[in-house]
C-alpha cells in the first residue's frame, strides 16, 4: 500500500520530474521570446517548487489505508465551485457584451473574442472538469470498495489540472490562442495537459484495477471511456508545430479542409465525451444513490453505452454542414448523428426510470429535483441535436443563435443542473454533514436556475429561428428581402433577455456557494469519522 | 448478457476495448480526405500569404474575430448573392488554422478583400459603431498603435513549410510552401508591403509571390508598420485570389 | 456472489451485484419502443446512405443514386433565379430615366433590386437609408442634394461603376492637395483660409484673418480653381461646395482637411462583380432616396 511522501517510489520519482520540471521552466522563461511565454514559464516554475515544498514537508500519509480518500475530493469540489461561479459570471458579461457592446471597453483584455473562449473553457474544462475529476475520484472509490491508487498522484492531477487552466485562462486574456474552439489552448499547456491527462488515467486504472469488488461498476465504464477518448482526441487535434521552443506561437499541422474535418471530430467529441459521457458516469452513480432505487436496466446501460461511444465519434461532420467539406463526410455526420439519438435517450431512460418507485421524493428532495431536471434537459438536447444535425434543418440553424441555444441547454441545462445536484449531494457526504445547511435555499437554487436557463434557450430559439429566416427572406419580386445589419439590430431584445436569463442563473450559484460554506462551518455529524471507512466488498 | 462479463471484470480489456470503438470514425472520416483526389478543387491564383497578411491572420485569430465571423459561404441562392462565390476547400488550403468558424454574429468574411477602403477599415476597426450605428462589434483601437516585430516572420514561414503540405500546394526549393528567397527576405517582405507600392522591394515582393499584392501603407500612418497595418492588408485579400473565370464549377461537384 | 433477488417495487429481478452497499441494477430488458426506433434510424441510415453520396471507394467518391450534390443543387438555384429575373433585368439595363418613371412595374422592380444590392453593399459607408453615416466622417449623405460628382441617374450610375480613387482604370478623380504637409501654406495661412471658407457659410473662426484668408482662397494658393469664386463647388467635379454648412470631412475639421489633404475612397462596383443591372438598379435606388437630379 503507497504511504505517499518522497519516502514512497512515487514520492522520489515526482520529486525528479518537479526538479527537472523547474529547471525547464526557469530556463525556457529566462529565455522567453515573448513576456506572456516567461510568465507562463515562471508560473510553472512557481507551481513546481511549490508542489516539490509540499512533498518535502508533507508527512507521508499515515493513516488507516482502509478508508476513503475524500480530501481529493473536497478540493476538487471546491474548485469547481470557484470555477463555476467564475465561468458563469464571464459567460453573462459577454451576453451583455453582444447586448451593449460599449461594455468591450475597447480593451484587449476584455473583448469579446478573447472572454468567449475564457467562458467556454471556464465553465467546460474548469467548472466541468474539476466537477468530473472529483466525482470520478469518489465514485471509483465507492464502487470499487478500494482507497484510491497513489497517495502523491491524484494531488499531482488535481494541481496540475488547476494550473492548466490558470494558463489557459490567463493566456486567453492575454491573447494566447490557437483558434480550435474547445481546445484554445496553445502548444505548451497542451503538452502539459498530456501529462497531467495520463497521470489521472493511471489513477483512475490503478483504482479500477485494485477493486474489492468482481464487477466494474457501469459509472465507471463511462469515466474511463472519457478519460481515454479525451487524451486520443486532445492529441490528434492539437498537432501543432511551435515557431519556437521559446515562444507562445504554433501553426496547426493541418490545413484548411482536413483541419476543419479535424477540428470538429474533436468538438462534437468534447461535448460528446465531456459535457456527456462522463456527466452519464455522474448520473450513474449519483441518480440511484439519491432516489435510493436501483439503475433501471443493466442491459440498457450495456447497450447504450457501447452505441453511444462509437456513434458519438462519427457525428462530427454535422458542424460542417454545407461547407467546404465534401458532401459525403457530411452525410456520414448527419446518418450518424441522426443514429446517435435513441443511444442517448438509453441514458435518459436509464435514468429517469429508477426514479420509478420514487417519484414523491421529488416532492420532499429539491437535489433529487435538479438531477431529474438535468436528465430532462440531456433528453430534450439530445433531441434537438440530431434534429439539427439533419442538413435541411442545419441549413437554417447553422450559423445563427439557435445553435447558442441547443448548446446552453445541454450546458445549463443538462451539465450545470446535474453538476449542481452532485455537489449538493458530495458536500455533506464528504465533509461528514447530515445535509445541506439549508433545502430550502437548494430549492431557490433550483428555480432561479430553472427560469434562467428557459430564459436563455426560449430567447436564443426565438432570435435564432427569426436571424436565419431572416439571412434566407426574399421578397416578391426575387430579391433579399433584410441587408446583414438588419438581422443584427433585430437580436438586440434577445440579447438582453438572454443577459437577463444569465443574471438568474448567476445569483442561484452564488446561493450555492453560500450555501456550501456554511454546511461546511456546521459541526460534523458524530457518525461521519467512521462513515469514511472503506465499504466491505459484497 | 453474461459475455458482457470479459469487460466487467477486467479494466485492461475494458480500456481497450474503448479505445478500438472509438478509432474507427476519425480514421474512415479523416484519413480519406488526404487521397480523395476532389477533396481540394483545382484552381487557379491560390499562393501561400505573404508575411504582412500572415500577421495579420495572427491576429485576427489571437483577438478571437472567428466568433463572430465566419469565412464559409454556404452553396446556398442568399449566400451567395449576399457573399459572392461559395467557398472552395481550395481557398482555405494554406490555412493553419482553418478558419471557418461556426456563429455569425457578424458578417462572413470570406470575401471581403477590396469590398470596401483602407479607411473604412481603419474607421471600423477603431470605433465600428462610429461607421456602422447598429454594429455589435468591439472596437480595437488598440491594434493601431502596436508596431509589429518584422524579424520573427522568417521563423513563421520556414514552420509552416514544417507543417503536413495538402495537395494543391506547388512544390518548389524546400518541397514546401514557402521558397528559401521568400523566408529570407521575410522581414523586408513585411515591411515593404506596408509601404511605398513603386519601390524595388515592393516589386521583388511581387514577383516572389505572383502578381495580385496590395501593396500601401494599409493604417494611414506611414512612419510604422502596425497590427492594424497586418490586419487590414489580411482583410483586403481575403477571397480575392482564385480565378473564378478560369473555375470549372462543374467539374467540381462533389 | 451472484444474489439475484426481485425488486419488490418493480417486480424485476435485479442482477445481483451490489456496489457500496445498496448500489444495483435491475434486469429489465431493452424497452420494445427504444429498440424499434433505433432499428428505424438504422435503416433510414442505409437508405440514406445509398441514395445520398455517402461511401467512397479506393480513391473515388460514390455518388448517390440520384446524383446529387449541394453545388449542383445551387447552381441549379441560381440558374433558375438568374433566368426569372433576366427578362426585367435586361429592360432595365436599357431603360432611361424617365421610361423607368413612366413604367411603375419597372420602377418598383428597379428600387426593390436596388435596395437588396444597398443593403449589403453600401450601407457600412454610406448608412441604412442612405442617409449617410455621422456627419463629417468622409461617407457622403446620398438622400441630399449635394453632390460630388453630379447627382443625375447617367452620373451616379458611373461614379457606382467606376468608384472614386478605386483603382478602376476609369477611376473618378480629383486631387484635394496637402496645403501644409507639402508646406505650400503655413499653419497660419492656413487658418486664415479656413477662416474664410468657414466665413463663405456665415460661420466664424476665432483669430482667422478673413481677408488674408480671401487673399489665399482667390489667388496664392487658387482654391477656388476647383472650390469655384464662391465657393459654389463644382469648378472641377469632386470638389464639395463650401458655402453650404454641409461637410463631408467634418467641420471642426477644416483645418486638419486642407493641411493634410483628403483621398477619400469609393469601390468601384464593376469591379467587385455587380452586373450593370444591378448597379443600375441600386443607382435608381439611390436616386429615388430624394437628392437624385
Ligand atoms: C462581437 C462580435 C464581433 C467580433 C468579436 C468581431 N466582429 Fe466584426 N462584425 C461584427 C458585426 C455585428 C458586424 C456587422 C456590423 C458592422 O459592419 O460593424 C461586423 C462587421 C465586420 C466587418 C465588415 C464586414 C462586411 O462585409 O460588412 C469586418 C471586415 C469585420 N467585422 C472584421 C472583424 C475583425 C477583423 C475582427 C477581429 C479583430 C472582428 N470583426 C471581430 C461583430 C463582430
Ligand atoms: C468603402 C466605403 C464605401 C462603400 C462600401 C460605398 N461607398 Fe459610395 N462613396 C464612398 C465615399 C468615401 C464616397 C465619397 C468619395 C470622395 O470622398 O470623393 C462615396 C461616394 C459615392 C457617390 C457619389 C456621391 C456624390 O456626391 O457624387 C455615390 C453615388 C455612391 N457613393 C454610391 C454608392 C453605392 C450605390 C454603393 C454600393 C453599391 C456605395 N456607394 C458603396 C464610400 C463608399
Ligand atoms: C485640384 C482641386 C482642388 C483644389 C485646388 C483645392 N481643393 Fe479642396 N477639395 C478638392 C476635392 C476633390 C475635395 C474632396 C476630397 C475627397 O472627397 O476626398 C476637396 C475638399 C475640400 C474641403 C472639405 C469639404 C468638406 O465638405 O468637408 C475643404 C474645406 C477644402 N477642400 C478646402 C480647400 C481650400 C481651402 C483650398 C485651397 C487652399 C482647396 N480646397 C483647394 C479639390 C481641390
Ligand atoms: C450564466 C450562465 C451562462 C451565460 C449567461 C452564458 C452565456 C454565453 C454567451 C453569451 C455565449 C456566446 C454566444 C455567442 O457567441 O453568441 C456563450 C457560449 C457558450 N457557452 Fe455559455 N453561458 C452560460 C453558461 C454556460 C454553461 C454552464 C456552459 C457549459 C457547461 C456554457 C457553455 C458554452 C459554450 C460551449 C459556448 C459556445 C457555443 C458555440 O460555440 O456555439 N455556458 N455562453
Ligand atoms: C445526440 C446528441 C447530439 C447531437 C446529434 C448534437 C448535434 C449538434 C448539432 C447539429 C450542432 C450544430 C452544429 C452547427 O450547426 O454548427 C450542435 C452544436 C453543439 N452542441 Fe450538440 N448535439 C447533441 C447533444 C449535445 C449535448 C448533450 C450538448 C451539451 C451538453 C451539446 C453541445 C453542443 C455544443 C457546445 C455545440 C456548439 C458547437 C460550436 O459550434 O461551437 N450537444 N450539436
Ligand atoms: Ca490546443
Ligand atoms: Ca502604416
Ligand atoms: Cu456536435
Amino acid at each position: 500500500m503507497n504511504r505517499g511522501g518522497i519516502t514512497t517510489i512515487g514520492g522520489i520519482f515526482t520529486a525528479l520530474v518537479l526538479v527537472s520540471g523547474i529547471l525547464l521552466t526557469g530556463y525556457a522563461g529566462l529565455n522567453g521570446l515573448d513576456a506572456v511565454f516567461s510568465f507562463h514559464m515562471y508560473l510553472m516554475a512557481a507551481a513546481a517548487i511549490l508542489g516539490l515544498l509540499a512533498l518535502l514537508m508533507g508527512r507521508p500519509y499515515k493513516g488507516d489505508p482502509a478508508k476513503y480518500n475524500y480530501t481529493i475530493v473536497k478540493a476538487f469540489v471546491i474548485a469547481a465551485i470557484f470555477w463555476g461561479v467564475a465561468g458563469f459570471v464571464v459567460g453573462d458579461y459577454i451576453a451583455w457584451e453582444l447586448a451593449f457592446p460599449f461594455l468591450n471597453w475597447d480593451l484587449p483584455w476584455t473583448n469579446f473574442g478573447r472572454l468567449r473562449p475564457l467562458h467556454t473553457s471556464a465553465v467546460i474544462f474548469a467548472f466541468g472538469g474539476n466537477i468530473l475529476l472529483g466525482s470520478s475520484f469518489y465514485v471509483a472509490q465507492r464502487t470499487n470498495h478500494t482507497r484510491l491508487a497513489g497517495n502523491v498522484a491524484p494531488w499531482f492531477v488535481f494541481w496540475g489540472y488547476n494550473l492548466f487552466i490558470a494558463l489557459a485562462g490567463t493566456g486567453y486574456l492575454l491573447g494566447v490562442t490557437q483558434g480550435r474552439e474547445y481546445a484554445e489552448p496553445e502548444w505548451y499547456v497542451d503538452l502539459w495537459l498530456t501529462l497531467v491527462w495520463v497521470v489521472y488515467l493511471l489513477v483512475f486504472m490503478g483504482t479500477l484495477m485494485k477493486r474489492r469488488v468482481s464487477h466494474i461498476y457501469v459509472a465507471n465504464w463511462f469515466y474511463l471511456a472519457f478519460i481515454i477518448t479525451i487524451a486520443v482526441l486532445h492529441l490528434v487535434n492539437n498537432m501543432a508545430i511551435p515557431v519556437s521552443f521559446l515562444g507562445i506561437k504554433s501553426y496547426s499541422m493541418q490545413a484548411g479542409v482536413q483541419d476543419a474535418m479535424t477540428q470538429w471530430w474533436y468538438g462534437h467529441n468534447a461535448v460528446g465525451f465531456f459535457l456527456t459521457a462522463a456527466f452519464l458516469a455522474m448520473m450513474y452513480y449519483f441518480v440511484p444513490k439519491r432516489a435510493q432505487r436501483p439503475i433501471y436496466s443493466y442491459r440498457l446501460s450495456i447497450v447504450h453505452f457501447w452505441a453511444l461511444i462509437f456513434l458519438y465519434m462519427w457525428a462530427g461532420p454535422h458542424h460542417l454542414h454545407y461547407t467546404a467539406l465534401p458532401d459525403w463526410t457530411q452525410s456520414m455526420g448527419m446518418v450518424f448523428s441522426v443514429i446517435l439519438w435513441m443511444p442517448s435517450w438509453g441514458g435518459m431512460i436509464n435514468g429517469l426510470m429508477t426514479l420509478s418507485g420514487a417519484w414523491d421524493k421529488l416532492r420532499t428532495d429539491p437535489v433529487l429535483r435538479m438531477l431529474v431536471v438535468s436528465v430532462a434537459f440531456y433528453g430534450m438536447s439530445t433531441f434537438e441535436g440530431p434534429m439539427m444535425a439533419i442538413k435541411a434543418v442545419n441549413a437554417l440553424s447553422h450559423y445563427t443563435d439557435w445553435t447558442v441555444g441547443h448548446v446552453h441547454s445541454g450546458a445549463m441545462g443538462w451539465v450545470g443542473m446535474v453538476s449542481f445536484g452532485v455537489i449538493y449531494c458530495l458536500v455533506p457526504w464528504v465533509w461528514g454533514r447530515d445535509r445541506m445547511y439549508s433545502m430550502a435555499l437548494v430549492s431557490w437554487h433550483f428555480w432561479l436556475s430553472t427560469i434562467g436557463i428557459l430564459l436563455y434557450i426560449t430567447s436564443m430559439w426565438v432570435s435564432g429561428i427569426l436571424q436565419g429566416l431572416m439571412w434566407r427572406a426574399y421578397d416578391s419580386l426575387g430579391f433579399l428581402e433584410y441587408s446583414f445589419v438588419e438581422t443584427v439590430e433585430a437580436m438586440h431584445p434577445f440579447y438582453i433577455i438572454r443577459a437577463t436569463g444569465g443574471l438568474f442563473f448567476v445569483l442561484g450559484a452564488l446561493i450555492m456557494v453560500y450555501n456550501v460554506i456554511m454546511t461546511v462551518r456546521a459541526a460534523p455529524r458524530e457518525e461521519a469519522i467512521s462513515d469514511a471507512v472503506l465499504a466491505p466488498a459484497e | 448478457m453474461a459475455t458482457h462479463d470479459i469487460f466487467e471484470k477486467n479494466s485492461i480489456l475494458l480500456a481497450i476495448g474503448i479505445l478500438i470503438v472509438v478509432s474507427i470514425a476519425g480514421l474512415v472520416e479523416i484519413v480519406p480526405l488526404y487521397f480523395i483526389g476532389s477533396t481540394i478543387e483545382k484552381v487557379e491564383g491560390m499562393r501561400p500569404y505573404t508575411p504582412l497578411e500572415l500577421a495579420g491572420r495572427d491576429i485576427y485569430v489571437r483577438e478571437g474575430c472567428y466568433l463572430c465571423h465566419s469565412q464559409m459561404i454556404r452553396p446556398f441562392r442568399d449566400e451567395v448573392e449576399r457573399y459572392g462565390h461559395y467557398s472552395l476547400a481550395a481557398e482555405s488550403m494554406y490555412d493553419h488554422p482553418f478558419q471557418w468558424g461556426s456563429k455569425r454574429t457578424g458578417p462572413d468574411l470570406a470575401r471581403v478583400g477590396g469590398k470596401y477602403s483602407d479607411k473604412w477599415h481603419r474607421d471600423h476597426m477603431i470605433n465600428p459603431r462610429s461607421i456602422v450605428p447598429e454594429s455589435v462589434m468591439p472596437g480595437y483601437s488598440f491594434l493601431a498603435s502596436a508596431e509589429i516585430d518584422a524579424s520573427r516572420y522568417a521563423a513563421r514561414l520556414s514552420t509552416l513549410n514544417w507543417t503536413a503540405q495538402p495537395n494543391g500546394v506547388e512544390k518548389n526549393d524546400t518541397g514546401a510552401m514557402y521558397t528559401n528567397a521568400m523566408i529570407a527576405n521575410a522581414a523586408a517582405d513585411l515591411k515593404a508591403q506596408a509601404g511605398d507600392p513603386d519601390s524595388d522591394q515592393a516589386e521583388a515582393l511581387q514577383k516572389r509571390y505572383g502578381g495580385k499584392i496590395n501593396v500601401r501603407d494599409f493604417d494611414g500612418n506611414p512612419d510604422k508598420v502596425t497590427e492594424l497595418d497586418a490586419l487590414i492588408a489580411y482583410l483586403q485579400m481575403l477571397g480575392t485570389l482564385v480565378d473564378f473565370k478560369t473555375y470549372n464549377a462543374k467539374a467540381n461537384l462533389r | 456472489m451472484e444474489n439475484k433477488e426481485i425488486d419488490h417495487i418493480s417486480g424485476t429481478e435485479t442482477t445481483g451485484h451490489a456496489w457500496d452497499g445498496d448500489l444495483k441494477e435491475l434486469n429489465t430488458p431493452l424497452p420494445k419502443w427504444w429498440l424499434s426506433v433505433l432499428w428505424v434510424t438504422i435503416f433510414w441510415g442505409i437508405g440514406y446512405s445509398i441514395v445520398y453520396p455517402h461511401w467512397f471507394r479506393g480513391n473515388e467518391v460514390i455518388k448517390g443514386v440520384f446524383d446529387w450534390s449541394s453545388r449542383g443543387d445551387v447552381e441549379n438555384a441560381l440558374d433558375a433565379a438568374r433566368a426569372r429575373l433576366a427578362p426585367q433585368l435586361a429592360k432595365l439595363e436599357k431603360a432611361s430615366l424617365a421610361e423607368i418613371k413612366k413604367d411603375p412595374d419597372l420602377s418598383r422592380f428597379a428600387v426593390k433590386a436596388g435596395e437588396a444590392v444597398y443593403g449589403d453593399n453600401c450601407v457600412a459607408c454610406h448608412g441604412t437609408g442612405a442617409n449617410g453615416v455621422r456627419p463629417g466622417s468622409g461617407y457622403p449623405n446620398l438622400t441630399d442634394s449635394d453632390w460630388l460628382y453630379g447627382g443625375k441617374l447617367e452620373d451616379i450610375v458611373e461614379t457606382i461603376r467606376v468608384g472614386i480613387r478605386s483603382g478602376h482604370d476609369e477611376e473618378k478623380t480629383n486631387t484635394m492637395a496637402a496645403y501644409g504637409d507639402d508646406e505650400t501654406l503655413t499653419p497660419e495661412q492656413i487658418k486664415n483660409v479656413a477662416g474664410y471658407v468657414l466665413s463663405l457659410s456665415g460661420e466664424t473662426l476665432p483669430g482667422a484673418d478673413i481677408k488674408a484668408g480671401r487673399q489665399i482662397y482667390m489667388e496664392e494658393a487658387a482654391c477656388n480653381a476647383c472650390h469655384g469664386d464662391k465657393g459654389e463647388g463644382g469648378a472641377t467635379p469632386g470638389a464639395p461646395r463650401l458655402n453650404d454648412r454641409i461637410w463631408l470631412f467634418g467641420k471642426d475639421r477644416i483645418i486638419d482637411t486642407i493641411t493634410h489633404g483628403r483621398r477619400g475612397v469609393m469601390p468601384s462596383w464593376e469591379k467587385r462583380g455587380l452586373t450593370p443591372a444591378q448597379i443600375k438598379a441600386v443607382a435608381v435606388y439611390v436616386y429615388t432616396r430624394g437628392g437624385g437630379q
